[in-house]
């Protein structure tokens, strides 16, 4: 160290940022080693959430998961049930009715937005705008109590199953998003004008936190992120699962691949959404809402991967049967956790005010980073 | 001089669409003075329920209590010759580690076990988050 003063006259100071800092969205560490205000390596700390979700999925059964599920990134758990069930229903070649299956992506894209405002309002922020949080969390609001009458909970909803899902939709819930949808149209472009358009958020984000096209490939970036950069990746497009080829929607990506691409990939993604939750409410009809499957499910032997199009990237689910209700392995490819990698790169070379602007442009949730 | 300029009219739009809203009931509650309705679907704490005669329903098949992802239900069970049905002589259920998924209840084949509206559930020490059956069976 005396060295390095000798010869430049500064000392390399490293920086604790978290586990209890407002902007790490949680309990990230960031272990900053700094010259001056530019940042020279950037470690990213992580398990201060760690549950081990994967080792108590061995001890619980395939149904059990479910409600687990909900646990891992838990500001979007419909996303996660849907992971859940994907891996148990393509072993027991399971046929999901057709209104179950409407259900599951309407509650799917309305999660999408959802996690979407979390995102808008927090990095909003970061960034040092105060607004756009309160007017997304309102709009959240409405989603949360669309989703409290249909499954009883507000965050952790343990809605679907092997086969369907739990609970038909009540009376009010088709009605309720349709004017969910009329409401929140118009307060997109009151967004554009608190954070999209507005000069002092640009000069934050755009050309900050640069992700070329090979860059997101190489470090197997998904979501949103990699979408930014100009990859047109998108699983419900790419390998459809579900519904998800019947409806017609838009995939938006970005060009540069920086902090303000991101932000535009996520706002643009919520029109998208709405658009297919009003194609799935047109196409949704009575029926059954669960497939005829045993209380007890035991799928066949084999191993299988699923993955589903999560609001923060692909969500993955590789699960081993060995026929016994128990599953034998059941590893959990969290989104949050690969983009997060990607961060030690990003921030080499940037200044320390630019940490929070691009940490929070990932969009990370730690109870998937760490699960 | 123009940044200045452009960054204080981006401020007064953002500060106009603030603006309107005060003109606009608020959507915020006073928590505890007023509470928001919640969804009858809503999962709060465990209840049993009586059947017709008056007598506890729960004829103890033990589902719930396998089917609990975290093991939160425990219960002992008799049977009665004279009624011909099984009771639970004692029904506990650790709040403390339910996580209110719900599958006890949607496993229920008596229909006796049920959510109740309470998100207010709450004790000053673990022990009193553990229920017995004189405060489930209601």
């Amino acid at each position: 160290m005396t060295e390095q003063i000798k010869n430049t006259g500064f000392e390399e100071m490293t920086l604790n940022m978290g586990p209890q800092h407002p902007s790490t969205h949680g309990v990230l560490h960031l272990l900053l080693k700094m010259d001056g205000e530019v940042i020279t390596e950037a470690r990213p700390d992580i398990g201060y959430l760690h549950r081990g979700m994967e080792k108590l999925a061995e001890k619980r059964t395939w149904g059990a998961n479910i409600a687990l599920s909900d646990r891992w990134d838990y500001i979007a758990s419909m996303s996660n049930n849907f992971a859940a069930v994907l891996g148990p229903e393509k072993l027991m070649n399971i046929t999901v009715p057709k209104r179950a299956e409407y259900i599951r992506v309407i509650m799917a894209e309305l999660n999408r937005i959802a996690s979407h405002l979390i995102f808008f309002g927090t990095y909003g922020i970061d960034i040092g705008a105060f607004t756009p949080f309160f007017y997304a969390f309102r709009e959240r609001e409405m989603i949360l109590d669309l989703y409290e009458s249909v499954c009883g909970a507000r965050l952790t909803y343990n809605y679907f199953r092997i086969g369907g899902v739990s609970a038909d939709l009540p009376a009010d819930f088709v009605p309720g998003v349709k004017s969910f949808i009329d409401y929140f149209r118009p307060k997109l472009k009151e967004y554009d004008t608190l954070l999209s358009t507005n000069p002092i958020f640009m000069d934050r984000t755009v050309g900050v936190g640069n992700i070329s096209k090979e860059e997101a490939i190489d470090w197997a970036l998904s979501g949103p992120n990699i979408r930014a950069s100009g990859v047109n990746f998108d699983i419900r497009k790419d390998d459809a699962y579900s519904v998800y080829n019947e409806f017609d929607f838009n995939i938006p990506t970005g060009k540069n691949g920086d902090c303000f691409d991101r932000y535009m990939v996520r706002m643009n993604e919520m029109k998208e959404s709405a658009r297919i939750i009003e194609q799935a409410i047109e196409k949704l009809e009575p029926g059954d809402i669960i497939a005829k499957v045993a209380k007890v499910v035991r799928p066949p032997a084999g191993e299988i991967y699923t993955h589903v199009e999560a609001p923060k990237g692909e969500l993955g689910v590789y699960c081993i049967s060995d026929g016994s209700t128990l599953p034998y392995r059941y590893k959990v490819r969290g989104p949050s956790f690969v983009n997060l990698a990607i961060l030690q790169k990003m921030l080499k070379g940037l200044k320390i005010a630019d940490v929070v602007a691009v940490l929070g442009s990932i969009d990370i949730v730690l109870g998937e980073v760490d699960r | 001089m123009i940044k200045i300029f452009k960054y204080t009219w981006a401020i007064l739009k953002g500060m106009g669409i603030t603006f309107k809203y005060f003109f606009i009931r608020p959507v915020t509650v006073q928590y505890p003075k007023e509470k928001v309705k919640i969804s009858s679907r809503w999962r709060g704490t465990l209840k049993q329920l009586r059947n017709e005669k008056g007598e506890e329903a729960c004829d103890g098949c033990r589902i719930c209590e396998k089917i609990c992802p975290v093991n939160c239900i425990s219960m002992e069970v008799y049977k009665d010759e004279k009624k011909n049905r099984r009771f639970t002589s004692s029904y506990v259920v650790n709040f403390g580690r339910c996580m209110f998924c719900g599958l006890c209840v949607e496993a229920c084949p008596k229909k006796c076990l049920v959510h109740t509206p309470d998100f207010e559930f709450c004790a000053y020490d673990r022990e009193s988050l553990i229920l017995a059956k004189d405060k489930i069976l209601r």
